[in-house]
């Protein structure tokens, strides 16, 4: 068994746009080798105004995203793509076998057992 | 002692599992029964101010552990390092805009979440301490097989990336 956190669909989704937006802008940033004083001086506002971008997602507005490509030198693409093809995340494991690779809870606080099928994903990585 | 599987079974862990059907973990998050009373009683009504974040409490902590179970790369935004103010205690924070969460690392790839709190109310009350020497407390009293945790505090020796 394991334990699922009460999120509903749509706020999972939400969680894994906005937080994976955040983390491209910084990495971005890092890849770009320049510092927030020179994205500051580019577009012209306060040092504290790019750092305010960078670390709430609550200022990092479709705007302020635009204005960073501009400062990076880049553009930037944006597109909707089919469930199937975007949800598909690494994959430590060569297991074929069920696809998931531990027994699903719908009790949230049911805890206490692992599965056979877990306990092997969890042995196998472990090693 | 026990391995974390075996903890498991007992009823001392249990593994949170922010993955949907068909997505594999490329790392594992453990936690203790306190910590998921935590996130079933506290973290969905934490205080939530949307100047820091457009997500709440719950979502900030949910995308920072799919973020680490599927592997994502921690390296470069330091929401998941160990805390410097008391190093010998080998304790680990995710940090979101409003959330920590504490913890330890007993193997490499894999996080034992122990306690959570409001970012603002730990900087309130100064809190870190506390939680570093509980999380210690709780390391120490739980039968885990030696040695407990990793000591290193570079990210190559605790997790490895997906990409």
């Amino acid at each position: 068994m394991s334990y699922r956190m009460r999120i509903d669909q749509k706020s999972q989704k939400s969680a894994r746009f906005i937080s994976g937006l955040q983390k491209k802008v910084q990495k971005a940033l890092v890849a770009s080798g320049k510092t927030q004083q020179e994205i500051a001086e580019i577009l012209g506002v306060d040092r504290s105004v790019i750092n305010r971008r960078l670390k709430g997602s609550a200022n990092l507005t479709a705007r302020s995203i635009a204005e960073l490509a501009y400062a990076l030198d880049k553009d930037l693409l944006i597109e909707f793509v089919d469930k199937e093809a975007s949800e598909l995340i690494p994959k430590r494991n060569t297991w074929t076998g069920k696809v998931s690779s531990f027994e699903r809870s719908t009790n949230s606080l049911s805890h206490g057992t692992v599965t056979s099928q877990a306990k092997f994903v969890l042995e196998r990585t472990g090693s | 002692m026990a391995t974390l599987i075996q903890l498991c079974e007992s009823g001392s862990l249990d593994v949170i599992d922010p993955l949907e059907p068909g997505e594999l973990p490329w790392r594992f998050l453990y936690a203790t029964m306190d910590f998921l009373d935590w996130i079933e009683r506290e973290l969905p009504v934490l205080g939530h101010n949307e100047l820091y974040s457009d997500l709440s409490p719950l979502e900030q902590v949910y995308a920072v552990f799919f973020e680490y179970v599927s592997g994502e790369d921690f390296s470069s935004d330091r929401r998941f390092k160990k805390l410097h103010c008391n190093p010998d205690n080998h304790v680990w924070e995710f940090k979101t805009e409003e959330v920590r969460v504490f913890g330890w690392v007993p193997n490499k790839d894999f996080f034992v979440c122990c306690y959570g709190d409001s970012k603002d109310k730990i900087k309130e009350f100064d809190s870190y301490g506390r939680y570093i020497a509980q999380t210690t407390f709780v390391r120490n009293n739980l039968n885990l097989n030696e040695p407990k945790c990793l000591i290193s505090r570079s990210y190559s020796d605790v997790i490895s990336n997906a990409d």
